[in-house]
């Protein structure tokens, strides 16, 4: 086993990792700011440079573009290291302005950071200040290049994650500029991850400029809903309101990295059109109610179409939005509760197909974050889950007349066939969050919870399940899903005992094939593929 | 008097040299015949023995750096020829180039076949557009006479050359900013390692040389290694052009052996002194990278063994490129590092931190300085800005390429050498030295 | 004074372009992008933002990446220039031997400051870094053409001498 030591501590050599990442995995931190693991090393900010000794020569070595050798000493704490990070801070802020009171990346600023920790704490600089414009290069994001300290970390990312080389260095020396090409705006549906990689204040999000600072946000780790990708993302929240998404890395899903339209994609979280309360009737006659008058509706409409029709003529609708618990107490419920017919999916697929970059970071076009989740478990449960064209036939031939329709899509829209079957069912129950012709039509709408205002497990596209967590409260009386369907099926006497969602969970597990064995604490914060995506 | 020895300039004077038959007329080509009779590996070992060094200002053994390339190669490997001279006070390799094309080709030809190459790129700054032109001309011609292309002269070996305008940019002459440049990128010098040898343009392996370093090759071919070896002096084989330029009555080029002249006797006997009624004040020896030299220490000999900068090994940096810039008494020296500044301000490629913050800021507070707003705090800034870039005796150097020592070493050099120029400066409030800014033309 | 119509090489030029691309590897064509970028300054004075597009698409690159590269090399123009472009060397050895005395003679005789271009669009007056011509300091460059030693009178001579 080939080792080499960073100050003093003997490293196994993990063959292509360079001195830099090791030192970072091994818990001992080196300052830098152009290297980043997900892109290539360019060693031109020069803070991560070392002492290094290999082959009877010690000098000065930029850390990320250094492979460690057998029998290399790595020192990241001399003096003459030192007095060069000082020289390296003392550079950087030579022409960079003091902006950190207005500046979005005050609390979360490696320039900050490192000045505090590494810096010489005053400056000597007298000279005028090279000053580069603050400029508006895409829908989601400027550049204030007066800010930029060179790190090229940005135009690495078009150039090799998404492929689409906006981003270009203009001039030469001091006068170095980064910029897009006149009139070809930074617009790939990637460009939100160039905000999170600026070590420093210069590419912004025009979302979150000015809007909060970083200090009081809380972050939830949780999964995005916005496809079947299931990216690993972070819910920056204060006082009840997300202020931002930004991805976490996850090695197994999405790198370093998320879609804009996921980062992007909270706005119906905080929506005007949230429902709030259960309402009762339709459209005009819509009321609002109280949960139990709207639950005893829902047993008393269902028992009636039951009663009037048969079992097959309740159907449900099942949605992809909900996770894996939810679709267990979903299918308890429907099968051996309500006694049911048919169970189908709405499929909800972008035209555009899955849209592939550079990297191979994929944007799914299953536009839901758990179609697997509900296909596998509603499967497990007997409930084979149909195409939705099958229910709308059924209602058209008459042959069912009541509807238990799962919704929480951010951007409801129904097809003229839906609205058709829709308008011809006896009782229809929409379970949803934002208010819609969907809910204007239901008989009655019972207001569940956006991705962030719950916890539970979703199962994306390869079958990795990971968890998310309720960052928020669900607004008004809306409820968790999971306790919604707990509710119902209660009132209908079905004896769902359930404190807890992980209680949920550990009888899905125990239950369902495909999740048998599977752990919370195994799937932590990254998620565990499920047995039969490990094949 | 020192004796010129001319061995590469000696056919400066014939008249339309840059013409095959010209050049043939006087042993052209032959070296190029006796190298392809010879194994590439014969041909490595001639040069190398012979001593012949890089005579761009690095001062490794030719012949090594040339046995770096790998000896059968799996893809292309290339040979740079470096014309991208934009040392200040540096203007042998445009001489060479614009007088004698067809030596400079016959050696590059002769270089590719000892690494196996299989195309030559002549990397020939923008500015020397006519120099280009007329190298395409001389490539044509070669071509037609069988020296360039498929099976040369009837051997195994073929390569193609090409001629490759830069646009501007002093950061080209560095070896990976000129790799950068060729393959139409931004000429920002690389991270070493890897090497040239191990991955240069396009990712092959990649050998550049000096134009002048590769005119010696078919001398050194033609007249063997012992011959070379007998010129110059015993570490620093061979001959070298020296350029002279500034206050002086006779600028130009002068071929000698190396270590057979002091700086003293090349600037007063061969490029005939100051002007009249004028003193010498500074010499920079080898182009604005280096520390000026006084008047006390110009009776050095000129051979790079005696530039080394002691505990710095090796580095032979101080001798250069052999562009000596004499200065006289009317030279403001704070005004004559401010010019050095300007130029190396604006030739930073700007990539890596050290270089592009320190450079301007040095530059602007010898502005400062020279026009009367200096402070007394600024020198001892400036040194250590310097040092924090590259230190002059200490083993720093944190920039990405040796950009960051040209503009340090020289600035700390000026430092030392006219403190008390600097400080009267700031004391007075201004430039206590009446500057001569008139043309002068000499003569 | 710039360029009114979409922008087009003519076919000589283009058929030198294809030379040129044919000497780099197939899969390499950017290298020819400084060689490519000085023929077409000389058929169009200089490079607008469509001439970089141009260039750029012949070359399959990205534009921000081939303007970026454009833009690191003073030697080409933007925006238009003079038909002739006065470069006078200002670094050390012709500022010993007066390169500020040039650029005052010539600021005086064509009234316009460094960087600037005559009303009539004849001549644009710049500064540059050693040329490597320092034993004919001052030296300058008009367009590609060196003139070495010069003084007022031979500039002068030089100017009136151009059509």
């Amino acid at each position: 086993m080939a080792t080499f030591t960073i100050d003093g501590k003997e490293i196994e050599i993990v063959p292509g990792k360079n001195v830099l990442k090791t030192a970072l995995d091994n818990g001992i931190h080196i300052p830098h700011y152009c290297y980043h693991p997900g892109l290539s090393a360019p060693g031109n900010c020069r803070m991560c440079m070392v002492e290094i000794e290999v082959g009877g020569r010690r000098s000065l070595l930029t850390s990320c573009t250094t492979m460690p050798a057998e029998g290399m000493v790595v020192e990241t704490k001399t003096e003459a290291v030192a007095r060069h990070q000082q020289a390296v801070m003392e550079f950087l802020l030579v022409n960079h302005p003091l902006d950190c009171p207005v500046c979005d990346q005050a609390g979360e600023c490696d320039l900050q950071n490192y000045s505090y920790t590494y810096g010489p704490g005053k400056s000597r600089f007298a000279e005028e200040k090279v000053v580069q414009p603050k400029k508006d290069i895409g829908k989601h994001i400027l550049l204030y290049s007066d800010r930029c300290i060179r790190c090229t970390r940005c135009i690495r990312f078009c150039d090799e994650i998404s492929g689409t080389h906006e981003l270009g260095y203009f001039n030469r020396g001091v006068h170095n500029e980064i910029d897009i090409f006149p009139g070809e705006r930074l617009d790939n549906r990637m460009s939100g991850n160039t905000v999170d990689i600026c070590p420093v204040g210069a590419l912004l999000d025009r979302e979150f400029l000015f809007k909060q600072r970083v200090w009081f946000l809380k972050g939830t780790d949780t999964v995005c809903a916005g496809c079947s990708a299931g990216c690993s993302i972070r819910a920056d929240i204060n006082n009840e309101r997300i202020y931002r998404l930004v991805p976490r890395q996850n090695p197994a899903v999405n790198d370093y990295w998320m879609c804009d339209d996921g980062r992007y994609g909270w706005g119906h979280v905080h929506s005007d059109s949230r429902l709030l309360f259960p309402l009762l009737g339709q459209g005009q006659a819509e009321a609002l109610a109280l949960w139990e008058a709207a639950l005893a509706r829902v047993v008393e409409g269902f028992a009636a179409v039951r009663e009037a029709h048969g079992e097959g003529a309740v159907a449900g609708i099942a949605s992809g939005h909900l996770t894996n618990e939810e679709q267990y107490l979903f299918g308890k419920l429907f099968k051996g509760v309500l006694k049911g017919g048919p169970v189908a999916l709405r499929p909800k697929l972008s035209a555009e197909g899955d849209v592939v970059f550079k990297s191979g970071f994929t944007v799914r076009a299953d536009k839901t974050p758990n179609t697997r989740g509900a296909r596998e478990i509603l499967g497990a449960l007997g409930l084979p889950v149909l195409d939705a064209s099958e229910i709308w036939k059924g209602i058209q031939e008459g042959r069912i007349q009541a509807l238990y329709f799962l919704g929480g899509d951010p951007a409801e829209r129904l097809s003229e066939t839906e609205k058709a079957a829709l308008g011809g069912v006896d009782f229809l129950v929409v379970q949803d969050i934002l208010a819609s012709e969907l809910t204007r039509m239901a008989h009655v709408t019972l207001p569940g919870a956006a991705f962030i205002e719950k916890d539970g497990t979703f199962t994306n596209h390869a079958g990795h399940v990971q968890q998310i967590r309720r960052g928020l409260a669900p607004p008004g009386d809306a409820r968790a899903d999971w306790e919604i369907l707990r509710d119902v099926a209660n009132a209908m006497d079905g004896g769902f005992a359930y404190a807890d969602v992980r209680e949920v969970w550990a009888e899905l597990v125990g239950t369902v094939k495909a999740f048998a064995g599977m752990d919370l604490d195994r799937i932590g914060d990254r998620g565990a593929p499920l047995a039969a995506a490990e094949e | 008097m020192p004796e010129e020895y001319k061995v590469i300039t000696k056919l400066f004077d014939v008249e339309g040299l840059a013409d095959l038959d010209t050049y043939r007329a006087h042993d052209g080509y032959k070296a190029l015949e006796k190298a392809l009779k010879m194994t590439p590996d014969e041909v490595i070992q001639a040069v190398q023995d012979s001593g012949l060094a890089g005579r761009g200002g690095a001062w490794f053994n030719t012949g090594m750096k040339w046995s770096f390339m790998p000896k059968d190669p799996k893809v292309p490997s290339y040979l740079c020829v470096n014309c991208d001279e934009s040392e200040p006070g540096t203007f042998k390799d445009r001489e060479l180039m614009r007088r004698n094309p067809h030596q400079l080709l016959e050696g590059a030809v002769i270089g590719a076949y000892a690494i196996r190459a299989s195309a030559v790129y002549i990397y020939i700054r923008g500015e020397m557009w006519e120099e280009l032109v007329q190298m395409e001309r001389v490539i044509a011609q070669a071509r037609e006479a069988g020296y360039v292309g498929r099976h040369i002269l009837g051997s195994d070996y073929s390569v193609e050359v090409y001629a490759h305008p830069g646009a501007g940019a002093y950061i080209c002459g560095e070896e990976t900013g000129l790799i950068q440049s060729l393959e139409g990128k931004r000429a920002e010098p690389r991270v070493k390692p890897p090497f040239p040898a191990q991955r240069g343009i396009f990712d092959c392996p990649t050998t550049v040389n000096n134009v002048q370093t590769l005119s010696y090759v078919p001398h050194i071919i033609h007249k063997g290694t012992e011959w070379f070896k007998g010129l110059g002096s015993e570490r620093y084989p061979g001959t070298f052009v020296f350029c002279v330029s500034g206050h002086v009555r006779n600028p130009g080029l002068f071929e000698l052996e190396l270590g057979a002249a002091t700086m003293r006797e090349i600037i007063y006997d061969l490029a005939g002194g100051p002007y009249e009624g004028r003193a010498l004040k500074a010499v920079i020896p080898g182009g604005a990278s280096t520390p000026p030299m006084t008047p006390d220490q110009i009776d050095i000999v000129m051979d790079p063994a005696n530039f080394a900068i002691p505990g710095r090994g090796d580095f032979q940096g101080m001798f250069g490129t052999g562009g000596m810039i004499v200065m006289d008494d009317t030279t403001c020296m704070v005004d004559a590092l401010l010019n050095l500044m300007n130029f190396f301000a604006h030739e930073s490629c700007g990539q890596c931190t050290p270089c592009r913050e320190g450079c301007p800021w040095a530059r602007d507070i010898v502005w400062r300085i020279e026009h009367g707003q200096g402070r007394p705090e600024d020198l001892d800034m400036l040194l250590e800005v310097a040092d924090n870039v590259a230190g002059f005796l200490s083993p720093r150097y944190s920039t990405i390429c040796l950009f960051g020592p040209a503009f340090s070493y020289p600035l700390q050099g000026f430092l030392q050498s006219f403190r008390s120029e600097f400080e009267a400066h700031i004391e007075q409030g201004g430039c206590p030295i009446k500057q001569d800014k008139s043309i002068k033309v000499p003569g | 004074m710039g360029l009114e119509m979409a922008v087009e090489l003519s076919p000589e030029t283009k058929k030198a372009c294809e030379e040129i691309i044919r000497r780099y590897p197939e899969d390499k064509k950017e290298a020819a992008i400084l060689p490519l970028l000085h023929l077409a300054q000389r058929e169009w004075g200089y490079i607008p933002l469509d001439g970089i597009t141009y260039i750029a698409d012949m070359l399959q690159m990205p534009h921000a990446r081939a303007a970026g590269v454009m833009s690191f090399y003073p030697m080409f123009h933007k925006a238009p220039v003079g038909k002739y472009v006065i470069y006078v060397c200002s670094t050390l050895s012709c500022a010993l031997c007066g390169a500020e005395a040039v650029v005052d003679h010539l600021k005086d005789k064509l009234r316009i400051d460094v960087g600037e271009t005559t009303e009539d669009g004849r001549f644009t007056l710049a500064k540059v870094e050693c040329i490597a011509a320092c034993d004919g300091a001052p030296a300058i460059l008009i367009n590609e053409k060196l003139y070495r030693h010069v003084t007022r009178e031979k500039l002068d001579e030089i100017l009136d001498g151009l059509e």
